[in-house]
């Protein structure tokens, strides 16, 4: 096999190239990199299935923290629609000749009882009381069934309401027994439709009323009940001229709504609440209380709480499948260094450092786990948003997460790439070059 | 100053074998100057490989010193080591060991990845090797489509690049037929010529013959060390022609 082609190598044209300057550095990244990559382009479908492993694990991540982040949002604003530190007092057992008639059974709480509350506890920001009938309300040739709340201006503080037309009513004109009313959106719309209903006219039951404001929309609370459903007018109004009530109930109120200045410890004013209507109700020492108090906020709570113990499984699961992604990355590494003994042995003959071989199959791992992290994320994104809309989940992608699933993936590649990596770098060159 | 390029004393190393030990180079004191040919001869065992991979940093002794350019080497990390090869010494293996997925200007460029250079120079620098060797033409074409006798050009344009002092040549010759062998024992005397020092090791004495030098090994010994007049294989080329 006589090359014809090849050159005469006459002494001449062969001298020795000049030597480079001594002591430079090794590796540089981006060639270490190229290398990686040549590395990874050489056996394609070997490392896609690799990343797959990766890319399941962090779409899987992505989606779970996408649906539970959106199912946490909804119920956060749902806590906050009911109002921050907010206490509900109920009218409690009522007994009639040794017979309990139940909770809230018989209004045994008077407008006095809510006043009083502010001045005797010093931690209550403001107390209204409030009592509640089903209405007809009608206006023009349109009518709607919804709940009249009769109460204190200070209700709408203690339950957070905004307005998006008009104002609240006033303290004078609770007293004064004026009639006006603010109207929920959902009667709002009802009623006016897409008009602005602030001085127009409603009737409930024979008496006009003069809209005065439009409540801002707090949707559902908790328990699925449209909270926008509702007409609010001034207590001493529905008195006079809705909910005329016998005498011995004439300054009745169904509920209180407490609310409490901000960081103060909720139990303890549950517990000055208790000892209060004890005493001015005349409770003896062994008799029941005559009022229920309920924390809303803390019944909400606890839906948030198992809503974060879901996702926080679901997100367990999709860590270990990350965690066997990353031990197939490993796999395919130490195969990897296994098939490339001889390519390593040659590479540290001709002057790679240890180092120089450590990142160039660190930086190949690490770069096969980031590939399958970021296919992961766009995969991931694509399917919650897919999943939000079939099963009507509300989806949130928090960045932070992203970027936080990338760098897991990311970290897998580093820490399951490492020790073969380690495995590569520390091999004996001669051995390694005589392998076969 | 006028270093020998190579100085060794009581050179030894052992193996640990089953119980005791192996000593497979034994006691091996030897001076080679800059720009030398010389060759080591023996049967396999003989310590001759083991010697090669002492004087290439690819090991390090049990016992003795080696002074590389004046440096003793002998006790230096693995990193060290590593630095030196690529600096001082270009290795040519006799199965070539060329990367099967880079053509030959990426396979001659690879050992300057390691040693910081910028990609204009390494293409500059693994042009110019590859046109030393006679392979200006041949840049672009991967081992499969070189022949032997090409792709062990390739291997000594790698050897060549980073612009050593030492070639090490494991049998080079072994894996190529005699015309061929020949050829590429004349390129390695046509760069001795150019002032790089040769250590070739071989168990042929047909090889030997082309360097100025012979060091025998027996058992881990040197047991002999004789200069002679090398055969010129460029005329030996023209003879066959």
């Amino acid at each position: 096999m006589n090359a014809p082609h090849l050159a005469p190598v006459a002494p001449p044209a062969v001298s020795a190239l000049a030597p480079l300057p001594r002591g430079r550095g090794g590796l540089s990244f981006t060639e270490a990199l190229s290398a990686a990559l040549g590395a990874l382009n050489a056996n394609k479908l070997r490392a896609a299935l690799t990343a797959l492993g990766i890319f399941i694990g962090v779409a899987a991540v992505m989606v779970t923290v996408a649906v539970g982040a959106g199912a946490r949002q909804q119920v956060l604003s749902q806590i906050q629609s009911l109002g921050a530190n907010l206490l509900l007092v109920w009218g409690g057992n009522v007994r009639m000749g040794g017979v309990s008639l139940g909770a809230g059974q018989r209004a045994n709480m008077s407008w006095d009882d809510a006043q009083a509350i502010p001045r005797e506890i010093y931690a209550v920001q403001v107390a209204a009381g409030a009592i509640r009938q089903q209405q007809q309300v009608v206006a023009g040739n349109q009518n709607w069934a919804t709940t009249v709340t009769a109460t204190d201006p200070d209700w709408f503080v203690a339950h957070d309401w905004t307005l998006a037309e008009g104002r609240f009513f006033t303290v004078e004109e609770n007293m004064a027994g004026r009639k006006v009313v603010l109207l929920g959106a959902t009667v709002a719309e009802a009623l006016f439709g897409e008009e602005n209903p602030v001085g127009r006219e409603v009737r409930i039951g024979a008496t006009p009323f003069e809209v005065i404001g439009v409540l801002g929309r707090k949707g559902q609370n908790p328990m699925g009940q449209d909270q926008d459903d509702a007409v609010v007018m001034p207590y001493w109004t529905a008195r006079r001229s809705v909910m005329g009530s016998s005498r011995a109930f004439a300054r009745a109120v169904s509920t209180i709504s407490v609310k409490v200045h901000e960081g103060e410890d909720m139990a303890l004013v549950e517990d000055e609440l208790r000892a209060l209507f004890r005493q001015r109700h005349r409770v003896a020492a062994n008799e029941p209380d005559t009022v229920q108090i309920r924390n809303l906020s803390e019944i909400a709570a606890t839906r948030d709480a198992s809503a974060r113990t879901l996702s926080m499984l679901l997100a367990s699961v999709a860590a270990v499948s990350l965690l066997v992604g990353g031990i197939g990355v490993m796999n395919i590494m130490l195969v990897s260094v296994t098939e490339r003994t001889k390519e390593i042995g040659l590479r540290l003959a001709v002057g790679a450092r240890p180092a120089d071989i450590l990142k160039q199959f660190l930086l190949e791992a690490v770069l096969l786990a980031l590939i399958g992290g970021a296919a992961g994320v766009a995969a991931g994104f694509a399917l919650a948003h897919l999943l939000g809309g079939l099963a009507g989940w509300p989806v949130l992608v928090q960045w932070d997460a992203v970027a936080l699933a990338v760098a897991v993936s990311g970290l897998t590649g580093l820490f399951f790439g490492y020790w073969p990596a380690r495995r590569a770098a520390r091999l004996d060159p001669i051995a390694a070059l005589r392998s076969e | 100053m006028n270093a020998p390029l190579i100085e060794t004393h009581d050179l030894t190393r052992h193996y640990p074998s089953g119980e005791g030990v192996v000593a497979a180079l034994d006691g091996v004191d030897v001076t080679i100057q800059p720009g030398e040919f010389v060759a080591a001869m023996g049967p396999s065992g003989s310590g001759k490989s083991t010697f090669l991979n002492l004087i290439g940093c690819l090991d390090t002794p049990t016992r003795g010193t080696y002074r590389l350019a004046g440096e003793d080497v002998a006790h230096l990390s693995t990193e060290a080591l590593a630095a030196l090869r690529g600096e001082r010494i270009g290795f040519v293996f006799q199965s070539f060991h060329l990367l099967p997925r880079l053509d030959a200007l990426a396979n001659v460029a690879m050992p300057m990845l390691y040693r910081g250079v910028s990609r204009a120079v390494r293409e500059a620098r693994a042009a110019e090797a590859l046109a030393r060797v006679g392979l200006a033409g041949r840049m672009r074409h991967r081992p499969n489509q070189l022949s032997g006798g090409q792709q062990q050009r390739v291997a000594i344009a790698r050897a060549l690049v980073n612009g050593p002092e030492l070639l090490l040549a494991d049998e080079p010759t072994g894996a190529l037929d005699s015309r061929t062998g020949i050829e590429i024992m004349a390129l390695f005397q046509a760069l001795n010529a150019a002032g790089v020092a040769v250590l070739c090791v071989t168990h042929d004495a047909s090889v030997a013959a082309y360097a100025a030098r012979t060091l025998r090994f027996k058992d881990g010994k040197m047991v002999e060390d004789r200069r002679h007049t090398p055969v010129d294989a460029a005329a030996l080329l023209r003879e066959l022609a």
